[in-house]
């Protein structure tokens, strides 16, 4: 892995509402091949700085750089041709349309690739291609944030920007989906993901921040933040009861 | 009797029409749009008051679909501009007040005095089983069927077909992707702009003569539109079809003839009740 900076924000300063900051300078980088955790508690930013980058809220100050080339406050439809892809919090497929139109939508830009992307997709998930003429209103959480995922790749992007996939799923279906993304960064796509599953994401990430307030407030890899003492103090610390929760009550005292 | 009913294929066809806009509003920008037809009648009077001014009819009928494709547009860019983040329910609200201040505007500028409109149509036409079928049935029966044959290939086979659902299901999700919403929003609004406007240039003439009387037709085409469910193309066109001959039908016998408008009421309650199962409205959001 060469360490070649795709993806980097710089004192990211940015709001929804005039005289109001959400990211107070945030400063993030994703490298070539990586994937990057984002976590952090409610509120924190973490929808924000994706939605930054992305062109979706308005920048004060700072950048945003693309491989070295500054891409602050460009709108979706440039980031996509540049080879940036979001897949947002909610709503992320189109349910009137089949599968199959829901990929024909993300290479809108690149109608020439669809064959080539189609392949792609279907090959690295493989019950896509058997059910592309099924509507996407028709599948279960976890099957639509995979379309959501692969819709993205149709442009063959080299970063992707994923928002809480695992979000509203049940555990089973959480694992999935950080198995689909750990295999869509083993297919070389980078990867930026926001999770409030911190403890899951960590496993997965090469590394990982912490946003608090706004600011990248520790970073490492993802191992270094889950044992970090204060880390698990602020953060982590209202995670390990949740993750208690989930994991320990059947077997409890048995 | 087979004659009234017929005779009523003209309204059915142009109820079709408007049906199949509201259905083509609905399923490309998630908006059910009760002003459509104000924005029609608005072109309308539009048309008439400017051949009243001795324009040639085919220039005036041009400059009014202009004006009501222009009122259209307006509309759409409204809704993207103001309502793009919120859901069908607030947008479709949203068209109810722009249907209040279009009638509030069109009883300002053309009055409420009944206008006499003049039929280009009916001058022509055939006899066939002894049934007389005027030039205004036979364009707007085949327009129904050609724009119910065009929306469907269009929606179901075309990119932009395809595009434009994407758009009205998730806007946000849509412009995420790089898609040219604004673009295609205006091609939506254009549209309907201008097969609505003509619907009710065609109507006009047997119809209703002001503007408030015009705005109503939304009523039939809603009736048209439910019977397919918002969805499907064909059955707003049969249900436009049917709505038309069963108050042909009914004008025939006089004692029920002046319930003619109940009748349509009655008639979208019966398939709401039907319907209820299909739950469509909220299924696609
Ligand atoms: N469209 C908006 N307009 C105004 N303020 C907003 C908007 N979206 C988010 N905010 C505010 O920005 C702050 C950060 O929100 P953000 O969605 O980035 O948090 P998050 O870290 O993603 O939280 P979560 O874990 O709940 O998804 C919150 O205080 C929120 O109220
Ligand atoms: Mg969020």
């Amino acid at each position: 892995m060469a360490n070649e900076i795709v993806l980097e924000t710089k004192d990211l300063v940015a709001g929804y509402l005039p005289g109001v900051n959400i990211l107070n300078g945030c400063n993030v980088y994703v490298q070539k091949g990586e994937l990057v955790g984002i976590i952090g508690p409610n509120g924190a930013g973490k929808s924000t700085l994706l939605k930054a980058i992305f062109g979706q809220v308005n920048i004060r100050s700072g950048q945003v750089l693309l491989g070295g080339d500054e891409i602050t406050g460009l709108k979706a439809d440039k980031l996509v041709t540049k080879g940036v892809g979001m897949v947002p919090q909610n709503n992320n497929v189109f349910p009137s349309l089949t599968i199959e139109e829901n990929l024909e939508m993300g290479s809108y830009q690149k109608p020439k690739m669809f064959k080539e992307r189609i392949d792609f997709v279907t090959s690295l998930f493989p019950e896509l291609g058997r059910r592309l003429k099924q509507r996407a209103g028709s599948l279960s959480g976890g099957e639509r944030q995979m379309v959501a995922m692969s819709r993205a790749l149709m442009m063959d992007p080299s970063v992707l920007l994923l928002d809480e996939p695992s979000a509203g799923l049940s555990p089973v279906r959480q694992d999935e989906t950080f198995i689909n993304v750990a295999q869509i960064n083993r297919a070389g796509v980078s990867v930026m993901i926001v999770e409030q599953n911190a403890r899951r994401a960590l496993q997965i990430c090469d590394r990982g921040y912490v946003l608090d307030q706004g600011r990248d407030a520790y970073s490492g890899t993802g191992r270094t933040l889950m044992n970090d003492p204060k880390v698990i103090e602020l953060y982590l610390g209202t995670l390990a009861t949740d993750h208690a929760a989930t994991t320990s009550t059947p077997t409890v005292g048995g | 009797m087979i004659e009234s009913t017929i005779s009523g294929l003209v309204n059915g066809s142009v109820y079709a029409l408007l049906g199949l806009c509201l259905v083509a509003t609905y399923r490309t920008s998630g908006v059910l749009n009760f002003a459509q037809t104000a924005v029609g009648a608005f072109a309308a009077l539009t048309a008439v008051d400017l051949i009243g001014t001795g324009m040639p009819t085919w220039v005036a009928w041009l400059i009014a679909i202009a004006v009501g494709t222009v009122v259209s547009v307006l509309l759409g860019l409204m809704l993207y501009r103001w309502f793009s983040q919120t859901g069908a329910r607030i947008k479709t609200s949203a068209t109810i007040a722009a249907l209040l201040a279009l009638l509030a505007i069109g009883d300002r500028v053309f009055g409420d005095t009944p206008r006499s409109f003049v039929d280009p149509f009916s001058l022509f036409g055939f006899t066939l089983w002894g049934v007389r079928f005027t030039g205004d049935t036979i364009i707007a029966l085949g327009a129904a069927v050609v724009l119910t044959i065009a929306l469907d290939v269009m929606l179901r086979r075309t990119r932009t077909g395809h595009r434009l659902r994407a758009v009205a299901g998730r806007p946000l999700t849509a412009e995420l992707l790089g898609l040219p919403v604004l673009a295609l929003t205006i091609i939506v609004w254009t549209f309907v702009g201008v097969v609505g406007s003509a619907s009710i240039l065609i109507i006009a003439p047997t119809a209703s003569s002001t503007f408030t009387g015009l705005s109503l037709l939304v009523l039939p085409a809603t009736a048209a539109a439910l019977f397919g469910g918002f969805e499907s193309l064909w059955l707003t066109l049969v249900g436009g079809l049917l709505l038309g001959m069963i108050s042909g039908l009914t004008s025939y016998f006089a004692v029920i003839a002046p319930y003619n408008a109940t009748l349509q009421l009655a008639f979208v309650t019966l398939i709401l009740i039907f319907k209820q199962r299909g739950e469509r409205w909220d299924e696609a959001r």
